[in-house]
């Protein structure tokens, strides 16, 4: 069962060995370019680039909060501290959440030759594997809590393209910026919600209708925890908060006298402190007004309450809109990180290029790879995440899926964790 | 000596906490476990860290707190509090996928094969997910889901390819456990298994399928 194959592995992953320098990589040298992708991922490389050097935008945590340059490492050098052994224990123990397998007897012998530096090659060698594809698809469909099919909903389109991003070697950001969605063949389709504009899986129904619910809260709400791991109310330097004017008046209280809504008096939702949570809700649920509960694109939605239903609901089975104005109410007009937007395609290449974005991806690999819940994830320091999304935008200036595992799975402080809850290895 | 006692003899095995090594053995008896205090049947929590699984001792290695470094004061040499916490002090099964794609490498089978039958039918009983059904996953190790995980393993220990593979035991426990956990048994690892294996009251029908069922409930093979 070994020989040939295990041979020919092995080679493979020697082979590999000694890219992972923590060097840029070369110009050109990114999936986009052998896959026929556009060169798209350049610009967003470009602008996303600017909110790193500085950390001008603040995401409400501390993971935006360093001022100094950060000390330039070597990440093989850094492995030097680990023995064989040790190595060789933290990749058994990662190997089955990332390639869902053991460990080959190819991949020991690496470690064997090259020591605990062989540990950035063997990883690398797992996101060439056609598994990694899978660990991604996986991975996108828990957090999106979307897979199936029902007679009306192809709910596989998410991690369709979490697979297809990965295996093509695609930024991350595709994941929400992509204009096309893949089939299960893996081919480009256009997304099912009949939207003017694509939004990879923000615009699927699987999505949508997965996370809809009144005022599009869900849909907001799980958006920002996804994708840039952020939570109401966030930093007001993120995330500036609307004129208490424009919204309507239930979202307005930031006290029970406050309140006039019959409906919220006693406490609707998470308290009183409406406004507080909802000054940003409201920004970010526009982006979804004009998509029912059945995640299908209604350019005639108008955001306003439907009087004969329930708080929330517009007629039509779509979702009412913060904004007062019935002409702001029916627009998807809004604004994100202070940004302003014209629709959620535009709206989620903003997410993408935002420092949170990759530090939150970071945060999803640990997630995904230690099998943590949500809340366990949420708990990581966010030193830590700052440095991982430093790394993988080192790499490259739009990372990769195999970027945000790469750097995430061969750093120091990860591995020491793994290994602490091993106890003494030989 | 009866089955039960005979697989209670495999609770000193790394990973194979008492409790976990008794429902086994109730699973195999009675086909089912007395309800230790795991999560119950039809739970669509995405938790994992209920208080359903087992506990004591049934996490093996890696599963382990952080240590005292999580206490640390930062001090000079002292690394300080770990970054992040892996919360073994539950067991996490590996999503079932994952849990399906190692068997069917074990036997090198593919997934669909008929030896999988069983597992594949009670794959949302045993962790699986469908967004589309409202099924959301669970990866706790109820004493309900151990139950329907030897369920599922009885026709895989039965199968034609897996006594190819590993004809009789003794002579392929160690094959055996090396495959599915990927390193090599020591003597203590096997240990455990003596006993039952030198049981003459066994018939050698029973003793493999029941040395096979425990390897392959061992927490190295289906958790985190």
């Amino acid at each position: 069962m070994i020989g040939r194959a295990c041979t020919a592995a092995l080679m493979s992953a020697l082979a590999l060995v000694g890219c992972y320098s923590g060097a840029p990589l070369a110009e050109g040298d990114e999936g986009a370019a052998s896959t026929g992708e556009t060169s798209e991922g350049g610009e967003a490389g470009s602008a996303a680039g600017s909110t790193d050097a500085s950390g001008s935008s603040s995401s409400g945590d501390a993971t935006t909060e360093a001022t100094t340059e950060p000390e330039v490492v070597d990440p093989l050098a850094e492995l030097d501290q680990f023995s064989e052994a040790e190595a060789r224990a933290y990749l058994a123990t990662i190997a089955p959440m990332v390639v869902g397998r053991l460990l080959t007897e190819a991949e020991a012998k690496l470690i064997s030759y090259y020591g605990s530096r062989g540990l950035a090659g063997v990883i690398e060698g797992w996101i060439e594997d056609k598994a990694f594809a899978e660990t991604a698809r996986m991975m996108m469909q828990v957090k999106l809590h979307a897979s199936g099919q029902s007679d009306e909903i192809d709910f596989e389109l998410p991690g369709n393209l979490a697979a297809h991003v990965a295996a093509q070697k695609l930024p991350y950001a595709r994941l929400i910026t992509a204009d096309y969605c893949v089939d299960g063949a893996g081919s480009k389709i256009p997304c099912d919600s009949g939207a003017p504009y694509t939004a990879g899986v923000l615009t699927t129904r699987a999505y949508l209708r997965a996370n809809a619910s009144r005022f599009n809260l869900r849909r907001a709400r799980r958006m920002l925890y996804i994708f840039n791991c952020q939570v109401y109310p966030m930093s007001s330097n993120l995330q500036p908060p609307l004129e208490k004017e424009s919204l309507i008046a239930m979202f307005q209280a930031l006290t029970p006298e406050d309140q006039t809504v019959e409906e919220a008096k006693s406490g609707f939702g998470n308290g009183f402190a409406c406004y507080s949570c909802h000054s940003q809700f409201g920004a970010h649920s526009q982006l979804f007004v004009r998509f029912d509960q059945d995640g299908n694109y209604r350019p005639d939605a108008t955001g306003l309450q439907d009087p004969e239903d329930e708080l929330g609901r517009s007629p039509g089975g779509l979702f009412v809109s913060h904004f007062v104005d019935p002409v702001a109410a029916a627009q998807e007009i809004t604004q994100v990180f202070g940004v302003p937007v014209e629709d959620l395609a535009v709206a989620a290449k903003v997410l993408s290029e935002d420092e949170t974005f990759y530090q939150c991806g970071a945060r999803n690999v640990i997630e995904w790879t230690f099998g943590l819940s949500e809340a366990e994830a949420a708990k990581t320091d966010p030193l830590l995440l700052q440095e991982l999304a430093r790394r993988a935008r080192a790499r490259r200036p739009e990372p990769t899926f195999g970027d945000l595992f790469l750097v995430t799975l061969t750093h120091p402080a990860v591995i020491d964790v793994v290994l602490a809850g091993q106890g003494a290895l030989p | 000596m009866t089955e039960l006692n005979r697989l209670s003899l495999l609770t000193t095995t790394r990973g194979l906490g008492r409790a976990w090594a008794l429902c086994l053995t109730g699973a195999l008896i009675f086909g089912g476990c007395a309800d230790d205090g795991g999560t119950s049947d039809g739970s669509t929590s995405t938790s994992t860290s209920t208080s359903g699984a087992t506990t004591s001792g049934g996490s093996g290695e890696a599963t382990s707190e952080a240590p005292d470094s999580s206490t640390s004061d930062g001090v000079d040499g002292d690394p300080g509090p770990p970054p992040f916490d892996l919360h073994r002090d539950n067991v996490r099964l590996l999503p079932f996928a994952i849990r399906h794609n190692r068997l069917s490498l074990l036997l090198d089978l593919p997934p669909d094969d008929p030896v999988f039958s069983v597992l594949l039918a009670r794959r949302f009983d045993l962790g699986d997910y469908d967004f589309s059904k409202g099924i959301n996953p669970d990866l706790t190790w109820t004493t309900s889901r151990m139950a329907n995980w030897v369920a599922a393993m009885r026709p895989v220990c039965g199968s034609a390819p897996m006594k190819a593979r590993y004809p009789e035991f003794p002579l392929d426990l160690a094959a055996l456990m090396g495959d599915a956990y990927g390193f090599t048994p020591s003597p203590a690892d096997l240990e455990p298994y003596e006993d039952l294996l030198g049981d003459a009251e066994l018939d050698e029908a029973t003793r493999y399928e029941t040395v096979c069922l425990a390897v392959l409930s061992q927490l190295e093979f289906v958790a985190l």
